[in-house]
C-alpha cells in the first residue's frame, strides 16, 4: 500500500517536472522578438540577429533545441546571462544558498508560532480568546509583505536600532570572510518578514484543525480517564492535528517564495527573490527563466516530501 | 405487560457467547458492606447560562447506587441522560455547572473536588464507556499506549508494569492474542473489540462506578450480549456500581436491578426494576413500554409518541409530557406533579397508569 502510493506519487511528480521544463522552455521562446533581439536590443540590424542565432544554436529546429536544452539540463548548464556576463548557474549559487537558509528559518518560525497559536486558539475556540486570535489572524495576513518589511525597518533598525535595516552580514559581495553571527544578525528582519502573514495563515489552518479535533470523542474519552489538559493538548490533539499540516506546508513554498521576492527587495537581501526582481527589471531571461525553473523544482519536490511524510506518518497508510 | 414478555422481546442470550471470557483474574477485593462505598446524587440541577438567559437542562435528580448494583437511566434523545454523566464525571460542557446537590461517591462530595482531584477521581475511581467505540480511542495511538495512560498516570505505575496491566485487562475483556494486540491501532479492531478496549481502558483503576452511555447502540445484536455480559460479570467480580443509559427499556429489564426514567431533564418515575417492570406508573413510561417490539404480539402496530420533547429554553410550568401525554388535563400544564409512591418505587403523575394509589 505504502510503496504504491509512493510510486503514484513519484511518477506525478516526474510528470509534473517534465511540465515544468516543457513550459520555460517555450516561454523563453515566447520572448518579445526572440532571444536575439533581447540581447542585442530592439535595433539591431538582421545580419546582426541572424549571426547571433546560429551562434546560440537557434536556427537548428524546434525539436533539436528541445532535445540540447534538457542536455544542457542533466549537465547543470542554465544558459548565459548576457547582462551579467557570466554563466547562470554560477550566479545563482550563493544567492541560492541565502535564500534558502533565510526560507527555512522563516518557515520554522512560522510553524512554531502557528502550532502554539493554534493549539490556543482550538481549546479556546468560539470562546473571546479564540475570536480574539481569530480577528489579529486577519489583519496581520492583510497587511502586505513590503509594508510589514518597511515597518520593522523603520522601528527595530532605525528607532532602536537592533538589526540592520538590510543587506548581508559578513560582506559576502567584497569577498571578505564569512562572519556567522553577523549573517544572522542580518537575516532576523526579513525573517520575521516572511514568517508574520505565514504565521497568520498557517495558524488558522492549524487552529481549525486542533478545533475539530477536540470535538472528537477521544478527547472526551481522555478526558474521561482524568487526563489532564496539557497532555491532551500534547499526546492527543497534536498528534493528530499536526498531521495535515505537512501537507499544508508543502504546498506553501510557492507562497514563500513570492514573499521573498518582497522581502529581499524591501530589505536589499541578496538571494534568489532580489536576483529575480532585478534579472526582471533587467529583462534577464536567461537568469529569469532559471530562477521560475528552480522555484517550480522546488515546489515539486518539496509537496512530494511533504506527501511522502504525511503517508509515513498516518498509521493507516502505514499498516494496510 | 408482563416482565416474561419483555424478556421475550430480544434476542435470547446463549451461554456459549461468553464461554472464552471465563478467565480467572485476581484483584484486591474491597469491603462493601457499608453503604457509603455505592454512589449517592440528592437534588442534583445542571444550569447552563446565567442570570436571565439561565436554563436548567436536569432538575433535582435524586437516585442511590450501590456497590454492585446497576441502575438504568433511560430517556429519549435530549432527555439529559448523558448530561446527567457528564455532571457525575465533572465533564460538563462549557457554560454548563451543577447548580445545586450533591454527588457523593463513597465517602468524596464529588461536587466540592478541585479540578486536579476530579481528574484523579476520573482516573482512578469512575470509569466510563461510551456509545460509539471507534471514536472514542486515539486512532494515532496504540491500544496499550490509551489503556495504560489512567494507570501509569493515577496508579503510580512504570511503563512495564503498566503494560503487563494492560495486558492482563485485555485479556480479562476476552481480546484474543492479546499480546500481540496490545501495539495495533484502533482502526485494526473490529466494533465489539474496540468496546473491549474501551471497557478494558475503563476498568484499568479497579473504579467504583462505572458509567456505561448507550454502550451497545454502535455493536450488532450478538456483541450487545456479549459486551453487556463481561460489564456485568466485571462488576459481579469487583464490586462495582453501574449506571447503563440507554434508550432501551429491555436491556435494563435484563441487567439492571434499578431505573430511573428522564424527560426532559427530569425524574418522571423511578424504582427498583422489578416493580417498574411489573406496573409502570407513569404515562411516559408506559408509552415507553409500548414501544418496543415484541415477538409475542407480532402483527400488531407499533405504538409511537407523537411530538419531540421541549427544549431546554422552552420546559413548561406543569408536567414537562403534558403535551405529549394521552391522559392530559387542564390541571396538568399549571402544576408540577407531587412525588408520588414510595422510596422502592415512585412516580411524578396526577393520572398514573392504573388509577390513582
Amino acid at each position: 500500500m505504502l510503496r504504491r502510493m509512493i510510486f503514484n506519487r513519484l511518477r506525478t511528480s516526474a510528470l509534473s517536472l517534465i511540465l515544468l521544463v516543457t513550459i520555460v522552455f517555450f516561454l523563453i521562446h515566447a520572448t518579445p522578438g526572440g532571444p536575439a533581439y533581447s540581447i542585442l536590443g530592439m535595433h539591431a540590424t538582421p545580419e546582426a540577429v541572424a549571426a547571433l542565432n546560429k551562434e546560440m544554436g537557434l536556427d537548428h529546429p524546434l525539436w533539436q533545441q528541445y532535445a540540447i536544452w534538457w542536455e544542457h539540463l542533466f549537465e547543470g548548464n542554465l544558459g548565459y546571462s548576457f547582462t551579467q556576463h557570466a554563466p547562470v548557474a554560477s550566479l545563482m549559487g550563493s544567492y541560492l544558498a541565502n535564500s534558502i537558509i533565510l526560507y527555512v528559518l522563516a518557515t520554522v518560525i512560522a510553524i512554531f508560532f502557528s502550532v502554539l497559536i493554534g493549539m490556543f486558539q482550538g481549546y479556546w475556540a468560539e470562546r473571546t480568546p479564540g475570536v480574539l486570535i481569530g480577528a489579529g489572524q486577519i489583519i496581520v495576513y492583510s497587511i502586505p509583505t513590503f509594508f510589514i518589511g518597511v515597518m520593522l525597518i523603520l522601528f527595530f533598525a532605525i528607532y532602536v536600532s537592533w538589526f540592520p535595516p538590510g543587506g548581508i552580514g559578513g560582506d559576502q559581495s567584497a569577498g571578505g570572510a564569512l562572519n556567522i553571527g553577523s549573517y544572522f544578525h542580518h537575516m532576523v528582519l526579513p525573517a520575521i518578514t516572511i514568517a508574520l502573514p505565514l504565521t497568520a495563515g498557517l495558524s488558522r489552518y492549524f487552529g481549525h484543525q486542533a478545533r475539530s479535533e477536540y470535538r472528537l470523542d477521544y478527547v472526551r474519552t481522555a478526558r474521561a480517564r482524568g487526563v489532564p489538559p496539557l497532555r491532551i493538548a500534547v499526546n492527543h490533539v497534536l498528534r493528530n492535528a499536526i498531521r495535515p499540516l505537512v501537507t499544508v506546508i508543502g504546498m506553501m513554498i510557492p507562497g514563500i517564495f513570492v514573499g521573498g521576492i518582497l522581502t529581499e527587495s524591501v530589505f536589499n537581501y541578496p538571494g534568489l527573490g532580489w536576483l529575480l526582481w532585478r534579472s526582471a527589471l533587467e529583462q534577464d531571461y536567461p537568469t529569469l527563466s532559471a530562477i521560475v525553473l528552480l522555484i517550480g523544482v522546488l515546489t515539486i519536490l518539496g509537496n512530494l516530501a511533504a506527501d511522502l511524510t504525511n503517508s509515513i506518518l498516518d498509521v493507516r497508510v502505514r499498516y494496510e | 405487560m408482563t416482565d416474561k414478555a419483555l424478556h421475550r422481546s430480544h434476542i435470547p442470550l446463549r451461554e456459549t457467547d461468553m464461554r472464552s471470557d471465563r478467565i480467572v483474574h485476581h484483584h484486591e477485593e474491597r469491603s462493601y458492606s457499608s453503604a457509603t462505598t455505592g454512589l449517592q446524587v440528592r437534588n442534583l440541577s445542571v444550569t447552563f447560562g446565567r442570570g436571565r438567559k439561565a436554563f436548567q437542562v436536569i432538575e433535582d435528580l435524586s437516585f442511590d447506587i450501590a456497590a454492585g448494583e446497576t441502575l438504568g437511566l433511560v430517556g429519549e434523545s435530549g432527555s439529559g441522560k448523558s448530561m446527567t454523566a457528564a455532571a457525575l464525571m465533572g465533564l460538563l460542557p462549557w457554560g454548563g455547572r451543577v447548580s445545586s446537590g450533591s454527588v457523593r461517591l463513597g465517602e468524596t462530595e464529588m461536587t466540592r473536588l478541585s479540578n486536579a482531584a476530579l481528574r484523579t477521581a476520573r482516573g482512578r475511581e469512575i470509569g466510563m464507556i461510551f456509545q460509539n467505540p471507534l471514536s472514542s480511542l486515539n486512532p494515532s495511538l496504540t491500544i496499550v499506549q490509551q489503556i495504560a495512560e489512567p494507570y501509569r498516570l493515577y496508579c503510580g505505575a512504570s511503563v512495564s508494569a503498566a503494560r503487563d496491566h494492560a495486558l492482563k485487562l485485555l485479556k480479562e475483556v476476552g481480546v484474543p492474542d492479546a499480546e500481540k494486540r496490545l501495539d495495533d491501532y484502533p482502526h485494526q479492531f473490529s466494533g465489539g473489540m474496540r468496546q473491549r478496549v474501551m471497557i478494558a481502558m475503563a476498568l484499568a483503576c479497579n473504579p467504583r462506578l462505572l458509567i456505561a452511555d448507550e454502550p451497545t447502540t454502535a455493536l450488532d445484536v450478538i456483541n450487545q450480549a456479549q459486551i453487556l455480559r463481561l460489564i456485568q460479570r466485571i462488576q459481579k467480580e469487583q464490586g462495582m456500581a453501574v449506571i447503563f443509559i440507554t434508550h432501551d427499556l429491555s436491556l435494563v429489564a435484563e441487567y439492571a436491578q434499578k431505573v430511573m426514567v428522564l424527560y426532559a431533564g427530569k425524574t418522571v418515575e423511578q424504582g427498583s426494576a422489578e416493580e417498574f417492570f411489573q406496573a409502570p406508573r407513569h404515562p411516559y413510561s408506559q408509552a415507553l413500554l409500548n414501544a418496543i417490539p415484541r415477538l409475542i404480539s407480532a402483527g400488531k402496530r407499533l405504538t409511537d409518541i407523537d411530538g419531540l420533547p421541549p427544549r431546554p429554553q422552552e420546559f413548561p410550568r406543569g408536567c414537562r409530557f403534558a403535551e405529549r401525554c394521552p391522559a392530559m388535563t387542564p390541571e396538568c400544564l399549571t402544576v408540577y406533579p407531587e412525588r408520588t409512591g414510595t422510596d422502592a418505587h415512585h412516580f411524578f403523575c396526577v393520572h398514573p397508569v392504573g388509577g390513582a394509589a
